[in-house]
């Protein structure tokens, strides 16, 4: 029964001291199952919260604060996710996200594709200084840009309005630089052959570079879509009604900060709002992956 | 002819619909609180003599500090609202920002209110030179919450008046090998205050920053080194649960059954009563010794009416923060929130009713208050670095409580940090707008 195991070149009956039939120390040995179960400490670690809070949005009242604390809930019971509801237009609050933040990451994307193309590929004078000056966007704190940008859009009577959340981030120093490493690697030999072909600089760019970045573009997309939805403070000052608000802050609404709060109301709103990152996330996920791997960018 | 007379007759009509004054009302309660806010502005929008004339908008801003900053951008680019709630300590800033209307200066137009419909406890802290800045609107002190029924077991007969006295009844409370403490209470900057002036004592110079601007502060002071070690001495003697900063989770652990006693806001009075599987009663604050004078400052939160281009929006303002210091608005909000009423007439009413008879929790803030000597220590500190100073008291007590410092040596630093904030602050009396 072991002819079918082998290892390179040798069959495991003619090793020294070849284990005779399936055994622990076997399973043991299998450095796979042991990578697996050193990854499942961090990666319990990272799921637990989530679970917890699915299972806190499912439980009773003072349920919340037995302690020790309990990870099932005594009763299914939906009435949080029903109050959650009540309390609030989540519907409303989530389509905002959503269109604030498709927006923002279908602009982000747009740009940074144009960008870091000419920063790749194209020679022109300052370009330098121009690629140090966008990545130097990176390292300015969003919060510095706050009152500027206000003061800009309260000119434009912008304030309250979709553009006002989307417009201060249509581009992405962070994309750009992403976009740039991955295009650095496609081979200049590619583009000549396009272009001895007939091929306009931006046909080339979207019919051959931008397939073959499509791993970096979706994992660029994964993160800037994750950014916008979990925004805060910007959508806070510059939405004057409910009717624009976003969902960050429309879960601020459930949570009082120097009272005690019904927990499990909170945990059904967030499940509920936090559920359109996560599928998209869950959908990109083989993507994300691998364009993080291939631009080099590791952790 | 006549057509045209029409249209014109319709499109009059039209623009005195137009004609209504909207505003916007920004706020910062969330969960349940808010909900109650939310109904108490649909009501005022429906009263039939608004209609057609002033409609509010009810906003929310996020917390309190959130909620501050807000107001700073919107009014750089003038788009703030007419009316605004902010927290108690943001009140020197707001004075200073000089982009408010005293709501004192709208009462020479209206009988209705004056100075006197409110508890003098309460406008005090909202008075700053004299004059009443803003509505004290949801208005609170901290009381003592205590389980019933481990003061039962225990043979103890209710909550004791003095530090000495809380103390040995929180040891006798405390199970180490049951996990229970005898008190708690959120570590955050208020409860020292609250101590500091429950022993009478200022905790800013210039008699709490209302005679003159604040310069020093009196963190070393002998009640301001007894709150503290008071705090210290049950951690180490392990009958107070020591469980980081934040309001919560204080609360959680007495809910929870693990802390027989609670110190924290009146404002949670039918909420913890509602949550708790036991029986709740409460009790005034201790202090060191009851023969001096002193009491508790008020918390909460004030509406502030805002400068407005279009005076219209001023007058809406004004209504409808008359609106909200109306008795039935002011009755409704006390019994729903257990934040405490500002008038007398509201609390003479419930008085009348039984109200009281039947929920005793919530009188004990009022007879707190109302027992609060008329000092400036229970007036409440002015100062605009209010929520930097708060930071420094809170990592003070954490060093304490965490061994890491003395209690004096903590404290003499903060003070140090706070007066800095202070110079700095002095020197350029922030400003909102300018003038």
């Amino acid at each position: 029964m072991d002819d079918t195991v082998s290892l390179p070149g040798k069959r495991v009956g003619e090793m020294v001291g070849a284990i005779p039939t399936v055994s622990w120390s076997r399973i043991l040995s299998n450095k796979r199952l042991w990578v697996t179960l050193f990854l499942l400490i961090p990666a319990l670690a990272q799921i637990f919260p989530m679970v917890y809070m699915i299972s806190m949005s499912f439980k009773e009242g003072v349920e919340v604060f037995s302690y020790p604390p309990t990870v099932m809930p005594k009763s299914l019971q939906l009435g949080n996710y029903q109050a959650a509801l009540e309390a609030a237009p989540i519907g409303r609050f989530l389509f905002n996200s959503m269109v604030a933040a498709l927006s923002i990451t279908l602009l982000q994307i747009f740009t940074a594709i144009l960008a870091a193309y000419a920063l790749a590929r194209i020679e022109f004078r300052g370009k330098r200084i121009l690629f140090v000056l966008i990545l130097g966007t990176m390292m300015v704190p969003g919060e510095i840009t706050i009152i500027p940008n206000y003061l800009t859009l309260a000119r434009w009577g912008w304030i309250d309005t979709y553009q006002a959340l989307v417009v201060p981030f249509a581009a992405s120093g962070f994309g750009v630089f992403l976009l740039y490493q991955f295009f650095r690697t496609v081979p200049k030999e590619l583009e000549e052959a396009a272009i001895v072909d007939g091929a306009s600089r931006l046909r080339f760019l979207f019919q051959i570079m931008v397939p073959l970045a499509l791993p970096a573009i979706i994992a660029f997309g994964v993160y800037a879509f994750v950014s916008a939805w979990n925004q805060y403070l910007w959508p806070l000052v510059v939405t004057q009604s409910t009717d624009m608000q976003t969902a960050q802050i429309g879960l601020g609404m459930f949570r009082a900060e120097n009272e005690s709060n019904s927990w499990g109301v909170i945990m059904a709103a967030t499940s509920m709002l936090i559920a359109p990152s996560l599928l998209l996330f869950l959908v990109t996920q083989r993507q994300f992956v691998r364009g993080i791997t291939m631009s080099g960018l590791k952790g | 002819m006549r057509e045209l007379f029409l249209i014109v007759l319709v499109l009059g009509a039209a623009s005195q619909a137009l004609a209504i004054t909207e505003i916007q009302f920004w706020h910062s309660m969330a969960g349940p609180k808010g909900k109650i806010l939310d109904g108490i502005v649909n009501e005022f929008n429906a009263v039939p003599e608004n209609q057609g004339v002033f409609h509010v908008h009810l906003q929310y801003v996020g917390s309190y500090p959130e909620g501050m900053n807000k107001l700073r951008t919107a009014l750089l680019g003038k788009k703030g609202p007419a009316v605004a709630q902010i927290y108690d300590i943001g009140t020197r800033t707001m004075v200073d920002s000089g982009a408010v209307v005293p709501l004192e200066d709208f009462f020479a137009d209206d009988p209705s209110l004056s100075k006197e419909t409110f508890l003098p406890q309460i406008r005090g802290y909202y008075e700053v030179d004299g004059k009443l800045y803003s509505l004290p609107f949801a208005t609170s002190n901290p009381i003592v919450y205590y389980n019933a029924e481990s003061f039962r077991k225990a043979g103890i007969a209710g909550v004791p008046k003095t530090f000495a006295e809380i103390e040995k009844v929180a040891l006798q409370l405390s199970d180490k090998k049951k996990q229970l403490t005898g008190i708690t209470w959120p570590l955050v900057g208020w409860f020292f205050e609250q101590f500091v002036a429950r022993q009478g004592q200022d905790l800013l110079d210039h008699h709490n920053g209302r005679q003159g601007r604040g310069v020093r502060v009196n963190y070393t002071s002998p009640a301001g080194i007894e709150a503290v070690s008071f705090w210290n001495r049950m951690v180490k003697a392990g009958s107070f649960a020591h469980v980081g900063r934040g309001w919560e989770p204080a609360a959680h652990n007495f809910l929870a059954g693990r802390s027989a006693m609670l110190i924290t806001s009146t404002s949670e009075v039918f909420d913890i009563a509602k949550q708790a599987p036991f029986e709740v009663k409460t009790a005034p604050i201790p202090t060191k010794d009851l023969a001096v004078a002193g009491g508790t400052v008020i918390g909460g939160n004030a509406l502030w009416i805002l400068k407005k281009e279009d005076k219209n929006e001023e007058k809406a303002a004004y209504a409808f923060v008359r609106y909200m210091a109306s008795l039935a608005v002011q009755e409704k909000w006390h019994t729903s929130t257990g934040y405490f009423p500002i008038r007398q007439d509201v609390v003479e009413k419930l008085e009348k009713e039984g109200f009281y008879a039947k929920n005793p929790s919530a009188w004990t803030a009022i007879e707190q208050l109302r027992a609060s000597a008329p000092i400036s220590a229970t007036q409440g500190a002015l100062m605009a670095v209010f929520p930097e100073a708060r930071e420094h008291i809170e990592s003070a007590v954490e060093k304490v409580l965490a061994g890491a410092m003395s209690v004096e040596g903590a404290l003499t630093e903060a003070k140090a940090r706070t007066e800095k904030a202070l110079a700095r602050d002095n020197a350029i009396k922030t400003r909102i707008v300018g003038e």
